[in-house]
């Protein structure tokens, strides 16, 4: 039964210009939701909604659909009704400096609240510096130094005073204090003391032993006046302080009354302001009212002031409901915060003002959308979000700290306790990955939105298609699209989806195809974009992508990669593979050779041999071999070895399309056939000897029509495809007119069977009630051949065996 | 901002006194480090020449050979033994670290400078050394002077000498403010206000007079000293009506240097070293 060529109709869909029945995109109204994304749609809304905690959304599909943009609208838009969430601030820790507090305080109150403590900052400074320089802190001090002091002259006054009146001094020289006789106001030389008589030298002796025992005692005491002093100015101090401070610090209580926490904090800054004036007081007893008014001059760079101020971490004063964040760049220190620092004379600093948030902060409260890859890629970020969302806090910490790398003493912040939505952005891949690879991935993202590539064409989705079209050129302040422009766009999308009757939703290159046209027709100086416009964006798209294509062509045409598209051939036949490189896809015919001998059964594929061939392919020949044994050699051993091989193919070989080519090259070299050579041939095959459907169908054709144009169409080339294939076709114009002209043609195929009597001109031929094929069929052909193989090989090893045996 | 010259055309009883050479008297003592300070304070202001004495004094080196004298350390430890040679080693470390003293001093200050040390009775070396400086600075606690008995203010000032004494202690005395104690002394409100407007120190001038409309004049009289030079300062009318009101009114100034003419008749009629205590500051008296 001969097969007919498809029509030029079956080749391409075609949208009419009238279809839509608008003069053009202003004619229709803006489309509010997605097309096609119901299932992710319900998805999003489920998950933004469920309150329970793992709840979290991994939104997958390819790049490019509008992720991104339906999610930020759908959560937006549940954003809004919810309230806005509190501020978070960092303090001091008075009893643990290294682990700062976290407070949390109403949206708003936190700049305030750090607003009121800088103002704190500068009055205690104020108080400070005038308490502390005040006649009456003044005077009570050096009330208090000059008790000591007198208390202290007068002890060795005393001392000296009894000494003088025994005729003695007391000396005070670079190594202490010494006592020495006098005689008129001088010290009495060691000559003349000699001289002295004996019961007076032993009074002088005796009584510098009793004057040197009581400076001891004296000199003994020092030390516990000293503190006495001490513990005195301190008090002094505290008392000031107090007075001071004590009414900024009550001001402040009773503004932040409703706020515990932070009363608290007051209250622990009034007493450490107290506790550390006491302490700067004391450090110079001669000069406490200078120490003192020192300290509070020099801004908030004293640590004692500045660690009064506040860190505000999460700000939401100008926030309006629960926030939305995308995180771009979503590394393990932006993500969960980072505790920053400053260099010092070769030492790293830091301290609670050093805290900078995450994006985790900033999104607390609300929805944090992230892109899955980046996550993944960045180092610990995916192990810092996790760990996030399991305990329910975000901690600040330096990612070597938590991998164990440094030990040196840092800040640890008190966690902040974490109450967001994660979305997750990325391909289904990763989504695979993870819920493979990860066995807390599927406990904390429950929720997979979904998104499809693709939707079904009917009458209303054209429409809502078209709509969404016109949507995008007003968002994109484009010049309207006329009905032509409109239709063209369909066909684009339907082309894009790669099935004539589905449309692509790949939002991108959607949006990318009707920026072009437009910006075409700007240069055309047209006011509305045409048919013309449509069709020239996506060819020059394609032609600024085509370099490689034509270099590959054009080595076709000279020969030089060896495609024949006339004459006949045994074994050898023309494959179609799909190349990616870029953002363009194209049809690339490949020479496939097949060729036997006698041999076990074996079929040798190359490509798989040295290793350029993908499971996919290797599996398609392994089919081959069960279609050729089921078939021809169900009742005696399959006795050939075949090798097959894609001609001048360098690189990699994977799938299973050519695997129907692959068969009419090896039945072809089995039944010495010749194949003709003006066809070429794209299909996968079952062990039944099914031709089955393949992708990249429409690239494929037109990649032999453009070999075949250039070197001149005959009108006998075409291309066979599988028959479920034929509603995917959306070839291009010029395949169509070809097609149309008679020049070039295409053959739904559904059997080898069919494919071969078209490839080779001879019928396939059936089984007749016997059994046997016809004479002179294809498959009688091959039978024979193979049952000669078969005579052959059990000839080869009995004789083989007998000369063994000899 | 221009300086005012460093020597003034000097009217006497009039201008302040010209200070163009200033000896710092140093031994061991804590205060002594304080007169330093203000001493290379005061000669970079008026862009004299410090002078830095170390004096080995004689009567510690003959009291270590004595028998019966033994050390007794300030801080801890027992008493230990003395010989003149142990003790001529601590004065030959103590003079090593007032030279070093000396010279840091006057590097952060930029001036020029000599050190010198003597050895000999402590009093009569510094006052002979002395001779021909503009002014004398030293420890207010200076023992040699305590133990010789020589009363350090009346006493010193008896004796032939520099023009003027710095008796410094507290370390107030390089920051704290100016006070001048002025009855009559012109020469006193020229060298505090001088002072003030080359250190940029606070100036308070304490006006005295026997009764409230005696303090009056005097008091309008400082002010517009001030208001003439344009100082940042202030004055205060102190009534001569009890024994310590002078005491009283300086220690509410909290003063870093009290400034006494000797020649005024205030100053005639106080104990200055017990003023020195009571006001516990330093004191600037010109003789």
């Amino acid at each position: 039964m001969p097969i007919d060529a498809l029509s030029s109709e079956m080749l391409c869909w075609r949208c009419a210009a009238g279809e839509l029945l608008v003069a053009s995109s202003d004619d229709l109204e803006d489309l509010g939701d997605a097309i096609g994304q119901e299932r992710a749609i319900a998805a999003i809304r489920f998950g933004i909604e469920m309150p329970r905690a793992g709840y979290n959304i991994f939104a997958l599909g390819p790049e490019g659909i509008g992720k991104h943009t339906l999610l930020r609208r759908l959560m937006e838009a549940r954003a809004k009704d919810q309230a806005r969430p509190f501020d978070w601030c960092h303090v001091s820790n008075f009893e643990d400096p290294r682990a700062p507090r976290l407070l949390q305080l109403n949206a708003g109150r936190g700049a305030a609240f750090r607003d009121d403590m800088a103002h704190f900052v500068e009055e205690v400074r104020h108080a400070l510096r005038s308490a502390f320089e005040s006649d009456d802190y003044r005077t009570r001090r050096q009330v208090l130094e000059e008790e000591f002091k007198e208390t202290q002259d007068k002890a060795l006054e005393d001392i000296a005073e009894d000494a003088k009146a025994r005729g003695i001094a007391l000396m005070r020289t670079p190594v202490g204090f010494a006592f020495a006789p006098i005689a008129d106001g001088k010290v009495i030389k060691p000559e003349d003391f000699q001289h002295i008589p004996e019961d007076e030298r032993k009074r002088i002796e005796t009584d510098i032993e009793g004057l040197q025992k009581r400076l001891q005692q004296v000199l003994e005491e020092t030390p516990r006046r000293v503190k006495a002093l001490r513990d005195k100015l301190r008090e002094l101090s505290d008392q000031v302080a107090t007075f001071a401070v004590g009414h900024l610090v009550e001001d402040l209580r009773g503004r932040y009354a409703d706020l515990p926490e932070v009363v608290r904090f007051l209250n622990a800054v009034q007493h450490d302001v107290v506790r550390n004036v006491a302490a700067v007081a004391g450090a110079s007893e001669q000069a406490a009212a200078e120490d003192a008014s020192a300290a509070a001059e020099s801004q908030d760079g004293h640590p004692l002031f500045r660690r009064y101020r506040v860190n505000l971490l999460v700000d939401n004063s100008e926030t309006e409901h629960a926030p939305v964040i995308y995180e771009d760049d979503p590394s393990y220190d932006r993500l969960r915060g980072r505790i920053e620092h400053r260099a010092e004379m070769g030492a790293l600093l830091t301290d609670l003002h050093m805290i900078r948030p995450g994006a985790l902060h900033r999104a607390n409260g609300g929805y944090l959308i992230l892109d899955a890859r980046k996550v993944v890629t960045r180092p610990m970020a995916w192990e810092g979000l996790k760990q996030a969302l399991l305990s329910h806090e975000v901690r600040i910490e330096p990612l070597a700290q938590t991998m164990g790398l440094i030990s040196t003493v840092s800040l640890e912040p008190e966690a902040a306790p974490l109450d967001v939505k994660v979305v997750l952005v990325g391909e289904r891949e990763i989504y695979y990955l993870l819920a493979q690879l990860d066995p807390e991935f599927e406990r904390l993202f429950k929720v997979a939105a979904d998104f499809d590539e693709r939707i079904e064409r009917s009458g209303k989705n054209n429409l809502l298609y078209a709509r969404l079209v016109a949507t995008m050129i007003r968002h994109e302040k484009l010049r309207p699209f006329d009905a032509g422009a409109l239709a063209k766009v369909l066909e684009h999308g339907a082309r894009q989806a790669g099935d004539a009757e589905r449309l692509s939703t790949h939002m991108e290159s959607l949006s990318d195809l009707l920026c072009e046209a437009d910006h075409l027709a700007a240069q055309e100086g047209r006011s509305r974009v045409t048919a013309a416009d449509v069709l020239a964006a996506g060819d020059s798209r394609i032609y600024r992508l085509d370099r490689v294509r034509e270099r590959i062509q054009e080595e076709m045409r000279r020969g030089t990669i060896a495609i024949d598209t006339e004459g006949e051939r045994p074994g050898q036949i023309n494959g179609l593979s799909v190349m990616q490189i870029g953002g363009l896809a194209f049809g690339k015919p490949s020479r496939i050779t097949a060729r036997i001998r006698l041999g076990r059964g074996e079929l040798v594929d190359i490509e798989r041999e040295v290793e350029l061939g993908g499971p996919l392919h290797s599996k398609g020949v392994m089919i081959l071999a069960g279609f050729l044994a089921a078939r021809y050699a169900t009742d005696r051993p399959l006795s050939l070895s075949a090798s097959l091989v894609f001609e001048q193919s360098y690189g990699g070989v994977d799938g299973d399309s050519a695997s129907s080519a692959e068969l009419y090259a090896l039945l072809s070299a089995i039944a010495e056939l010749p194949i003709k050579q003006n066809y070429a041939v794209t299909g996968s095959v079952s062990q039944h000897g099914e031709v089955q459907a393949i992708g990249g169908v429409n690239e494929k054709i037109e990649g032999f029509f453009d070999l075949c144009a250039a070197r001149g169409l005959t009108g006998s080339q075409g291309v066979l495809i599988p028959r479920s294939n034929v509603k995917h076709l959306m070839l291009h114009t010029r395949v169509v007119d070809a097609a149309a002209a008679g020049e070039f043609r295409v053959f739904p195929i559904d059997t080898i069977d069919q494919g071969i009597e078209l490839l080779t001109g001879v019928p396939a031929g059936e089984r007749d009630a016997e059994g046997n094929f016809p004479e002179g069929t294809v498959n009688h052909r091959v039978e024979a051949r193979l049952r000669v193989l078969a005579d052959r090989r059990r000839a080869f090893g009995t004789h083989g065996a007998g000369e063994a045996a000899t | 901002m221009s300086r005012p010259p460093a020597a003034a055309p000097s009217r006497e009883g009039q201008e302040a006194p010209a200070m163009r050479r200033i000896l710092v008297a140093l031994d061991g003592d804590e205060s002594a480090r304080v007169a330093l300070e203000a001493a290379a304070g005061l000669a970079a202001a008026l862009e004299a020449e410090l002078v830095g004495l170390f004096i080995e004094d004689t009567e510690l080196l003959e009291a270590a050979d004595l028998p019966v004298t033994w050390s007794i350390p300030r801080v801890s430890g027992p008493r230990g033994a003395l010989d003149s040679l142990a003790m001529g080693r601590a004065l030959k470390v103590s003079a090593l670290e007032a030279g070093r003293a000396v010279a840091a001093a006057a590097r952060r200050h930029h001036l020029p400078w000599s050190f010198e040390v003597r050895r000999g009775a402590m009093v009569e070396q510094v006052l002979n050394e002395a001779r021909g400086f503009d002014l004398l600075a030293m420890g207010a606690s200076c023992e040699a002077m305590r133990r010789t008995g020589v009363e350090v203010t009346g006493g010193l000032m008896a004796m032939p000498g520099p023009g003027a004494l710095l008796l410094a202690r507290g370390t107030r005395c390089s920051s704290g403010p100016l006070v001048a104690l002025y009855k009559d002394s012109e020469r006193v409100l020229a060298l505090a206000q001088r002072l003030a407007a080359l250190q940029r120190r606070r100036l308070v001038i304490v006006a005295a007079g026997a009764s409230a409309a005696d303090a009056s004049v005097r008091h309008e009289h400082a002010l517009q000293r001030l208001r003439l030079a344009g100082l940042r300062g202030s004055a205060r009318k102190l009534v001569m009506d009890r024994p310590d009101a002078v005491g009283a009114a300086l220690r509410l100034e909290y003063p870093g240097i009290l400034l006494l003419d000797r020649r005024d008749d205030i100053v005639a009629g106080l104990s200055l070293a017990s003023l020195a205590r009571e006001a516990a500051c330093s004191l600037l008296v010109l003789k």
